[in-house]
């Protein structure tokens, strides 16, 4: 059993404001796994439903954000659990000791009027209810040397650290459960190369000395290279491709990740980069059919009108088009079985 | 440390042109009418016949008149004559209680309405930020909205108008309280029990005033801060982390709301000074804002100058005040 | 602009309450001007008569008819009102543009000069002053001397928009294209800077009518002239409550309360609207 399965999750934002009624298709029905101890990589451009796919798969769920089907299945440790139906008890003990979370743009996610040591303590003590102070004092300075922060860190203000720092802090912040699994949203944007570099090289001690698996939301395709080991494809709310890193960088298979990996530039090679002609639909009101039917050089009559299902076409490789195979997406729509045409 | 420098040495700098804004504007005001006011003064003393004066002390009161509001000398003799003047606090004596000096005067009802103001102030602030921070973080609930409400409609009420309203409900309908007055008529003031209670009571109602009001300012801004603190980042990290409510509710969200409030009380304290004033007179408490109604019938611009002049200085100097106590609060100001 | 005016007032039930109170006392202020009783002679009816078909507020000490007399004073309100907020508004407002436009010293000494004023007691000054001005002092002067003290919220909320607003790409290609900096101040910026001038205009006509009433009742201001303020002033001189002529002081009060809450609930829910932080906040779940 894979460590997570998603089953036809379907998440919407649903606006109602002055009179307009607007349902913005962020997550659409989505199937989909990650297996244990890997590094999953989610790239898509930006809007294309990627965070709200991470809020939901932590049960961040707010208003107007609402989840309309579909099931997020834990499967580690001998425990198995639907994330989305967890009493908020068992979700408090289960986020941050097995499921931890690095947020975006993590310049703002320490209290700024308290010592950062002060907001490490509040969390453990949240987790770890009857520690003394010695316990939890050493695992806090422990875990930082391991990871290679100084010290005086913990006796600074988020505002007296560097924006890396903080964000490497962060980290520190969110792993030192030894959760299972952690997610990181966008860890290395508005950083500049060389601390992206740290933090890279800090998730990946991490993921080798805990042995935890990592699902790492971002649209820079140099981060998936060096860090995944499975890439997954988004656009306009649905998966549309998965597979290993390798493949994925070499022989792609979507029209949409096609134009995604032409698009980087590579050594050595000096033809202009093209991108895919036209722009992301609006979630909102996207386009009948298969999402990237308007912009696809190879699209047919049925990409207009069906969506095309994820299979998996060969062993660990999934992939969403018409030009793999015939199956329909099951939906409100009718299924049908086509043929090809 | 440098850096409260930097924080530190402006705010003085601050501090200093507020009060040499404020008392040149004093000083430029009694020149703006087309009447000598030094002379009318004059006759308006020697027509009451209230009390004898000798020719000396007329004299010379003819000359601080002069100086404090008088035309002789050119434009810039008169202005420093007048900062000499104040820089010894000396107003000249009271031209309806002649001759007692203005300051003496002044002394006398300070006390009063300090202790109103003060704890009107630290009581409204201190309930008004605590129900607001509740009411903020509990935005959806129908009790919140309930309080904004009623916030919303007593707040805007002005001061003499809820002063009018108390008196009529408490005085009247349902006699409660005493009308005016700081303390009942006759009673000797003392140190002891019973003169401090017969104060109280009769201090009660101002008081009560400009709490309302005051709750319903503070209720109403810290309930918009802290909505909006809920929604930062670190609040919905913490939460994700699970945090207890009340922790988070406290260190989190209070801690980080209180800090625009105080800076807001050193904005705010001119305004709130103004009210408390107006309260004073609608119940004739014996402070400075008794005072002032008493000078403005009396004609008395001794005490008038006086008053403004000093409650410039104090306004100023508590919104100082304020303001040097904010960096203990806030770090980001205090490290940089 | 009038989709908005209807759907403000079906969903926000402060922007109805204000709006519809504020309409009827337009109304009842414009009605003044068919007055029957001049307002500033006396005994033109008999006293203190309680309210009847006659008088509809009833009549007070100095024999002039209270609904009337009030349909006056609110006309002198508004017009006291508007004054003082145009002339903040407008001061506060360039001032607000320029020092966060510039910056530097300007702006140093534009905001030293800003907090200073809102640090002083206003009233204190205002009492000093009235005392010497009591002659001159017409509803449109009384405007003109309040705003002195009101200008300085508007300077310092709008400044704070235009700091943001500096740094965005817009104001770049503006200055790079060669616009001077008063057509990018009014052009470019003012625009954005609406909502925060309008919220400012309503709140220092509260202020306005606030110390109006605190001038009045202190009995600095012009006191034939028919104001919120002088009502309740003349009716505390004549013990208007002791003597159980009710009507006289109700009036005022209850007036009072109303126009006020009412201007407030406009501006709160006018800001709301425009303010796009609290838009997200107001996003409900529909479906």
């Amino acid at each position: 059993m894979s460590l997570l399965e998603i089953k036809d999750l379907s998440a919407y934002y649903i606006t109602h404001v002055f009179g307009v009624k607007r349902d913005v298709k962020a997550v659409d029905n989505l199937t989909f796994s990650v297996e244990e101890n890997e590094i999953l990589g989610l790239a898509g451009e930006s809007g294309c439903g990627k965070s709200t796919l991470l809020k939901v798969l932590l049960s961040m769920v707010k208003p107007p954000l609402k989840v309309l089907k579909g099931e997020v299945n834990y499967s580690y440790d001998s425990k198995n659990f639907n994330l989305l139906t967890l009493d908020k008890d068992r979700l408090r003990k289960v986020r941050w000791e097995d499921i931890s979370y690095i947020p975006q743009g993590s310049m703002s996610t320490f209290n700024p009027v308290r010592k950062i040591r002060k907001t490490f303590e509040d969390v453990i003590k949240t987790h770890k209810k009857n520690a003394d102070k010695e316990v939890y004092e050493k695992l806090m300075e422990d875990h930082l040397k391991y990871l290679g922060l100084p010290l005086e860190v913990l006796d600074s203000y988020p505002h007296q650290l560097s924006g890396g720092m903080r964000q490497r802090t962060t980290i520190a912040l969110a792993t030192i459960l030894e959760p299972k699994v952690i997610f990181a949203d966008e860890p290395t944007t508005a950083l500049d190369v060389v601390v992206q570099r740290g933090v890279i090289q800090m998730l990946k001690q991490l993921h080798r000395e805990q042995r935890n698996t990592m699902v790492m939301v971002t649209h820079d395709m140099a981060v998936h290279a060096n860090v995944a080991d499975r890439v997954a494809v988004m656009y306009a709310g649905k998966i549309v491709e998965i597979s290993k890193k390798e493949k994925l960088f070499t022989n792609p298979s979507h029209p949409y990740s096609k134009f995604l990996i032409n698009s980087l530039p590579k050594i050595g090679d000096r033809k202009q980069r093209a991108s895919a002609p036209g722009n992301p639909p609006s979630l909102a009101n996207p386009p009948e059919g298969c999402r990237f039917h308007p912009r696809c050089p190879y699209a047919k009559d049925i990409c207009k009108k069906h969506v095309p299902k994820l299979i998996e076409d060969e062993k660990g490789h999934y992939v969403a088009c018409f030009l793999f195979s015939d199956e329909v997406e099951e939906g409100e729509n009718v299924v049908q079985q086509t043929t090809r045409g | 440390m440098k850096v409260l420098k930097t924080y530190i040495i402006p705010r003085l700098i601050q501090y200093l042109l507020v009060i040499f804004i404020g008392i040149t504007i004093t000083f430029i005001i009694p020149r703006l009418t087309p009447i000598d006011p030094v002379q009318s003064a004059i006759n308006r003393l020697t027509s009451y016949g209230g009390a004898y004066m000798e020719p000396e002390a007329v004299a010379s009161l003819q000359n601080t008149l002069k100086e404090l509001y008088g035309l002789e000398g050119g434009i810039v003799e008169q202005y420093f004559a007048f900062w000499k003047h104040l820089f010894t606090f000396d107003f000249g004596p009271s031209l309806s209680m002649f001759p007692t000096p203005v300051t003496e005067i002044i002394a006398n009802s300070l006390p009063w309405s300090f202790f109103l103001l003060f704890f009107s102030l630290i009581i409204s602030w201190i309930i008004g930020n605590i129900l607001g921070g509740l009411a903020g973080y509990f935005k959806e609930k129908k009790w919140s909205n309930v309080l904004a409400v009623v916030a919303m409609s007593i707040y805007p009420i002005p001061y003499y108008v809820m002063a009018l309203i108390l008196v009529i409900l408490f005085v009247y309908i349902f006699p409660i309280f005493p009308m005016m007055g700081g303390y009942s008529v006759g009673l000797q003031p003392t140190f002891s029990w019973s003169f401090l209670l017969d104060v109280l009571r009769h201090s009660i109602l101002p008081a009560i005033s400009l709490i309302l009001v005051g709750i319903g300012w503070w209720f109403l801004s810290m309930r918009s801060l802290t909505s909006n603190i809920v929604a930062e980042d670190f609040v919905t990290y913490a939460e994700f982390a699970g945090l207890p409510k009340n922790k988070l509710l406290f260190g989190y969200v209070m801690r980080n709301g209180m800090l625009p409030q105080i800076t807001n009380l050193a904005l705010q304290i001119g305004g709130i000074f103004n009210g408390a004033i107006i309260t004073e007179v609608a119940f004739s408490y014996p402070g400075v804002g008794s005072l002032l109604q008493k000078s403005i019938t009396n004609g008395d611009f001794n005490l008038m100058m006086g008053i403004s002049v000093l409650s410039i200085i104090a306004i100023a100097t508590a919104s100082l005040i304020i303001d040097l106590i904010y960096p203990l609060f806030d770090p980001r100001i205090r490290y940089r | 602009m009038f989709v908005i005016l209807k759907d403000l007032l079906k969903r926000d039930k402060k922007f109805l309450f204000g709006f519809t109170v504020i309409c009827i006392l337009v109304f009842l202020a414009i009605l003044s001007a068919f007055s029957p009783y001049d307002p500033r002679s006396w005994n033109v009816v008999p006293k203190d008569k309680p309210p009847s078909f006659q008088h509809l507020l009833g009549t007070n000490s100095m024999g002039q008819d209270i609904f009337w007399n009030t349909t006056h004073a609110l006309k002198n309100s508004f017009i006291l009102g508007l004054t003082a907020a145009c002339i903040s508004t407008i001061i506060g407002t360039i001032v607000g543009l320029i020092a966060g436009y510039r910056g530097g010293v300007l702006d140093r000494v534009l905001m030293s000069i800003n907090d200073s004023f809102i640090v002083l007691p206003s009233l204190p000054i205002l009492v000093f002053l009235s005392f010497f001005l009591r002659e001159k002092m017409t509803i449109f002067v009384m405007g003109a001397i309040l705003s002195i003290f009101s200008w300085p919220w508007g300077g310092k909320q709008v400044r704070a928009q235009v700091l943001s607003l500096r740094e965005r790409e817009f104001t770049y290609t503006s200055v790079f294209s060669g616009m001077n900096m008063w057509k990018v101040v009014f052009k470019e910026h003012l625009p954005f800077v609406i909502p925060w001038v309008i919220a400012n205009f309503i709140n220092t006509i509260l202020w306005a009518l606030g110390m109006e009433i605190t001038l009045s009742v202190l009995g600095l201001t012009s006191l034939e002239t028919p104001t919120i303020g002088t009502t309740i002033h003349w009716a505390m001189q004549y013990q208007a409550i002791f003597r159980g002529i009710w009507w006289w002081m109700l009036t005022p009060i209850i007036l009072s309360i109303i126009f006020f809450v009412a201007l407030y609930m406009l501006s709160v829910s006018i800001s709301e609207f425009l303010d796009p932080r609290t838009r997200l906040q107001r996003i409900k779940m529909g479906g």
